[in-house]
């Protein structure tokens, strides 16, 4: 599995030349913690690398494994989910539900061959700014270090 | 003096901390308007500064936000900020002045200055570059790294810095770096003058001054911090999230001692703040989950953990994650110097001296009043208590001295936030009496459906904020070649009032309904969205200031941003805002005890029906067994006046002998029906339920009680003294026993008002025969808040306290008509051997057995201890899980009689608030059925948190209760067929933001 992902990674760090990769990642943030920790990231002047393309939903129990499917297929090189804490969410049990939902879809993921590592679900509170750009860092990092996502442009749904 | 002539349908609250948000809310929401003004710059009080709350370690701050007509207010993280249209925030202003009568006072106000000016600041931040003098003081409490001018506390809103009035030396280097001119030095001679109809004090409390219990060494030794202190370090916005450092030397500590009742419970202070033993443990549990290894030690005299769920969530830190419990009060904290532990100096259980070594020592200090509370009071002519509170009545928790003038919260007794919000809530009520006529919140009128007429893109460069980062030049051009943009406008300052005028003005001039904003966190006044679709996004927090160092790459997602924004209105369907659900503008009330008349009573003086169902053939409940409280008063009296009214009010009906047997339907639309005693039954409309059907007291099985005639209960001895059957005068020795049946395996909670029942019968006693010889058994003394002077009293008077563990109860023998109680003293080891003439037991307040039946026909549940649950333990104490069903009194939890007006009080305003609303509505986000694709297979009703999803069972298809619909989205996730969807982001609009952004 792990010498898979690294072959299709070769194979695309070539065509992506000799400059660093940047992933093009997508985040689902909740109205809620998510999104008031982003703010509060600004407010505190943390850096973070400008790869993340932040969607909000009022929940993150709103984000259907679709849409992260969907990310996917149409290129984006990893999704992340941020909820808030596990017990604090705003809708009573929207948080639970979706960690229920990504840990089906990572599942199905792995069982089609595909790298579920890709997809991250995160809690990030409302007063976590500085937890928010850590958490932004490391997916970046970690999404370029995986390479370009080999389903990009090659499915479509 | 500028005189703003504004209406006295308004009510003035004082203290913009959690106590005065909620009261805010609840009258904005019953159709006044508010006032809410602080001393700080900000709102939020003492609570921002804490991430996470006990009994669950949860934070659930915004659910305390308005369910209904959402667009009209503010749906974030109350961390960030208040928005509602009734609500007028007049932050960092003092009231100087108040005259006039109760619906007609004239309040002055003054702004503090130095002073930034609100409606002008960005919250840029060039200031704090430009000020030259460092500040120690701050909101995440540890020293250094502050200027005089700073922004007191990141996440407010609106995010204004403040100047630290004390320490600015008026160089004015911040009023000339400020770009937009906020900043003013001087105080120009004028202040504010309201006409309002009530005011309410919520000014809080102030952490006791540790540094004036010099035998702990506060300040003086490194390692020994405040209970604020320990919250702050780690938290999440914290100078150190997620680890706890020794101050010292950055070390994880591995024992930690907390030190109880510090300012607090001496012959100063001679009261209990409430809440610091539950917030000890809440931090100690927070260690643990961080550090399992470390050793945390809580060094208490009574632990009070005397709330809802409160004694479980003791148990499980003792129990399950091994928090140490130390009954001693510490006497002196001393340093080792060479390392920087500290040495604590207790007495083991055999007398010895030991010294015990600790890495920190964390002070669990007091509420006191704050320092300018004394002033306020003086100012609003009300008065105070011994201690410095706000004085209130016997049997009321929120009227002060003064008519018109109400209080809850810490500024009149210490509490924890579940008990300051009931109080909020029923002083919201207590003040609607004196705002005139209510008006329902106007529901927006649906607007008919208009010709596309492209989209608005406002681009704010915040004075240079954004532009240092990004080319708004180029996002501009590319908006401006963007399909479907009617056209572009760049601002400096969107937040500027003039400038919102003008945007706004142009908005509604070019008839374009829909627009993209690219500004920054501060909120839009509310009233935008209603008729305009409106995307925000934010490109100065989450943009500019990310993203500093590669202006390229910001530009380029804030061209991405703009895309996917004006991608999801594009692809918005206009819905014509929800015509709401109609209310039946009358409240049944389940319970014709103190709770339920109180609620009937408060419901009806608001103009509301009410039918008040009561299942046995008298009123009055367990009130009537109460014969004096505490402090001498005597209930009857306000009992039988209140049974008296309830009776005569024309909009009240009862109903004597008659249970609820059925209840369907939903909030603002319940239909109940009701049975009397000859089984005939009524079907009854309601918008709005109360459950007040109390508690009983549990009969014991131990202590020989039922089988000794000298072992009597602490009810029973009240009426024997009260009737003269039990004549004191011939009573040599009475002993009481405490937590009968309570605070065990069996029923794991504290009946809260036994303690001070047995404080009560035993300084009566005293009183009557002070020859009486009177011991108490106890486990802990539960006098929370101001009854610990009785407490004191009851032990300056000669009563005996000796405590007992659970393990070693007392044992009672009855020999030749002779009670002879045995216990052992866990102190001194010695066995205490008495022979009393009566044995008086306090058992514990059981929830009726017919609760699961009523339960199951209300469709709430019972907490693991049968009473019941609310929605949320914390926020929503008075809620029910089903909306439009409200708890109070012992049907809720135990409480005293007080306690049970006010919480009553506050079912009574959440009730009338939704009655006077003219339809529900929720918001332009709701869900949305697509019939046609619907296979009826119910995953979104097994999704919906609301209950707000049901079955057409003739269509076979899922309905939509658009009233109780929040917009999560659960059931649009769930949906297999995609039938279900939100009507603000359905799937295809998702993926067509999806499309552009990657």
């Amino acid at each position: 599995m792990e010498d898979k992902k690294e072959g299709i990674t070769g194979e695309y760090g070539e065509t992506a030349g000799k400059e660093e990769f940047e992933p093009s990642l997508v985040g689902f943030f909740c109205n809620w913690c998510t999104s008031t920790a982003a703010d509060l990231a600004g407010t505190t002047r943390l850096q973070y690398p400008p790869n993340i393309r932040p969607i909000r939903v009022m929940c993150s129990g709103a984000v259907d494994p679709v849409y992260v499917l969907r990310a996917l297929c149409s290129g984006a090189d990893g999704v992340i989910i941020g909820g808030c804490p596990p017990g604090d969410c705003h809708y009573i049990s929207g948080n639970y539900k979706t960690r229920r939902r990504m840990a089906a879809l990572k599942t199905i993921l792995k069982t089609l061959g595909l790298d579920d590592d890709r997809v991250w679900v995160r809690w990030i509170s409302a007063s976590e700014g500085a937890k928010f750009a850590r958490t932004m860092r490391e997916f970046t990092e970690a999404m370029r270090k995986k390479g370009p996502n080999p389903l990009k442009n090659r499915w479509s749904i | 003096m500028t005189t703003e002539n504004r209406n006295s349908n308004a009510a003035l609250v004082i203290g913009a901390g959690i106590a005065g948000i909620k009261v805010a809310l609840e009258i904005a929401e019953s159709g006044a308007r508010v006032y809410l003004c602080d001393r700080q710059p900000h709102i939020g009080g003492t609570l921002v500064q804490l991430d996470k709350w006990f009994p669950d370690n949860h934070c659930g701050l915004c659910k305390i936000l308005p369910v209904f007509n959402r667009d009209r207010t503010g749906q974030y993280c109350l961390r960030r900020g208040l928005l509602h249209p009734n609500i007028e925030l007049l932050l960092h202003h003092q009231v100087k002045k108040v005259e006039g009568k109760p619906g007609r006072f004239s309040v002055t106000l003054k702004p503090e200055y130095p002073r930034v000016n609100p409606e002008l600041c960005t919250g840029c931040g060039i200031c704090e570059a430009a000020c030259p003098v460092t500040d120690d003081a701050n909101f995440n409490q540890v020293p250094g790294g502050h200027r005089a001018i700073f922004l007191h506390h990141p996440l407010a809103l609106p995010k204004t810095y403040s100047i630290d009035a004390e320490r600015c030396t008026r160089c004015g280097a911040c009023v000339d770096a400020c770009p937009t001119r906020a900043i003013s030095m001087s105080a120009p001679d004028e202040g504010l003058q309201l006409k309002v109809g009530a005011i309410i004090l919520s000014t809080g409390f102030e952490n006791f001054d540790a540094t004036t219990a010099t035998q702990y060494g506060y300040q003086r030794y490194p390692n020994v911090i405040t209970g604020l202190e320990l919250e702050r370090r780690p938290g999440g916005s914290g100078p150190f999230p997620g680890v706890l450092y020794r101050p010292s030397d950055g070390a994880i500590p591995r024992s930690i001692a907390f030190l109880q009742c510090v300012g607090c419970r001496d012959r100063k202070r001679d009261y209990c703040s409430s809440a610091c033993c539950m917030y000890a443990i809440k931090e100690a549990t927070m260690i643990k989950e961080m550090y399992p290894d470390t050793d945390v030690n809580i060094f208490f005299m009574d632990l009070r953990a005397f709330g809802k769920g409160h004694h479980r969530y003791y148990d499980k830190a003792r129990d399950e994650l091994g928090v140490r419990f130390t009954r001693q009060r510490v006497p002196a904290v001393k340093q080792d110097f060479r390392t920087g532990d500290l040495l604590i100096m207790a007495f083991d259980q055999s007398g010895e001296v030991i010294t015990s070594r600790f890495d920190m020592v964390v002070l669990a200090t007091g509420q006191t009043p704050s320092r300018e509370f004394e002033e306020t009071c003086q100012i609003l002519g009300i008065k105070t208590n011994k201690w410095g509170f706000a004085a209130t009545g016997a049997f009321s928790a929120v009227d002060t001295t003064r008519e018109g003038i109400f209080v809850c919260g810490t500024a009149s007794t210490p509490q924890d936030i579940a008990d300051t919000l009931v109080e909020a809530t029923a002083a919201a009520g207590r003040a609607m009496g004196f705002l005139g006529s209510e008006k329902a919140l106007p529901v927006t009128p649906p607007r008919p459906g208009e010709e596309e007429a492209g989209a608005a893109v406002i681009l704010c460069n915040c004075y240079g904020q954004v532009g240092q980062t990004i080319n708004l030049r180029e996002i501009a051009d590319f908006c401006h070649r963007a399909p479907g943009v009617a056209y572009v406008e760049e601002v400096v300052h969107l937040c500027h009032p003039e400038t919102w005028r003008e945007v706004k003005a142009r908005l509604s001039e070019s008839g374009v309904n829909k627009a993209v904003i690219a500004a920054c966190s501060l909120l839009p006044p509310p009233g935008l969205y209603e008729d305009t679709c409106i995307e925000l996004i934010n490109i100065r927090e989450q943009l500019a200031w990310v993203h500093r160092d590669d202006g390229l790459k910001a530009t380029e997602k804030a061209g991405r941003l703009v895309n996917m924004a004006l991608e999801k209105i594009h692809s918005q369907e206009y819905v014509p805002p929800p015509e709401g659900e109609s209310v039946v503008p009358g409240a049944l009330v389940i319970g014709g005890g103190l709770a339920g008349l109180s609620a009937a009573r408060a419901i009806a003086e608001r103009g509301f029906g009410v039918e008040v169902v009561e299942k046995s053939d008298a009123l009055g409940g367990n009130a009537g067994h109460v014969f004096s409280l505490l402090g001498g008063e005597n209930p009857r009296e306000y009992l039988e006046n209140l049974v008296d009214e309830v009776k005569n009010h024309p909009r009240i009906h009862l109903r004597l002998n008659t249970e609820v047997v059925g209840v369907t339907g939903h909030i603002g639309n319940f239909k109940c029906t009701l049975k009397d005693e000859r089984s005939e039954t009524a079907d009854i409309e309601a918008g709005a339920i109360i459950v007040a059907t109390g508690a009983g007291e549990s009969r014991p099985s131990e202590y020989l009680y039922g089988r000794a005639g000298q072992v009597i209960t602490q009810r029973e001895l009240e009426a024997g003294l009260a009737s003269g059957r039990i004549d004191a005068a011939a009573l040599r020795s009475v002993a009481m026993v405490q937590c009968v049946g309570s605070r065990d395996k069996d029923r794991p909670y504290c009946s809260r008002v036994c303690c001070s029942q047995a404080l009560k019968n035993a300084l009566n006693l005293k009183l009557l025969n002070p020859e009486t010889e009177i011991t108490v058994f106890y486990r802990d003394i539960m006098s929370y808040g101001f009854r610990e002077e009785y407490y004191t009293r009851a032990r300056e008077a000669g009563v005996l306290f000796v405590r007992y563990e659970p393990e070693q109860k007392p044992q009672v023998s009855l020999e030749d008509d002779v009670l002879e109680i045995r216990a052992t003293d866990p102190v001194t080891g010695n066995v205490v051997i008495i022979r009393p003439d009566r044995l008086v037991l306090s058992p514990a307040i059981v929830p009726p057995d017919d609760n699961t039946a009523l339960s199951r026909v209300l469709g709430i549940g019972l907490t693991g201890d049968g009473f019941f649950r609310e929605m949320e333990a914390k926020f929503l104490p008075v809620d029910s899980p089903r909306a439009g069903i409200f708890l109070c009194g012992l049907a809720s939890r135990p409480q005293d009689i007080r306690e049970t007006i006010t919480q009553a009080g506050a079912a009574a305003q959440q009730a009338a608030a939704l009655l006077s609303r003219s339809r529900l509505t929720g918001g332009k986000a709701v869900s949305l059925v697509n019939e046609r694709r619907c296979s009826g297979c119910e995953l979104c009703i097994a999704a919906c948190p609301y209950e707000a999803r049901v079955k057409n069972v003739e269509k076979g298809v899922a309905r939509v209760i658009e009233a109780l619909c929040q917009g999560c989205g659960a059931c649009a996730a769930a949906c297999p067929n995609g039938a279900a969807s939100l009507r603000e982001l359905k799937d295809q609009q998702l993926f067509r933001i999806l499309d552009a952004a990657l």
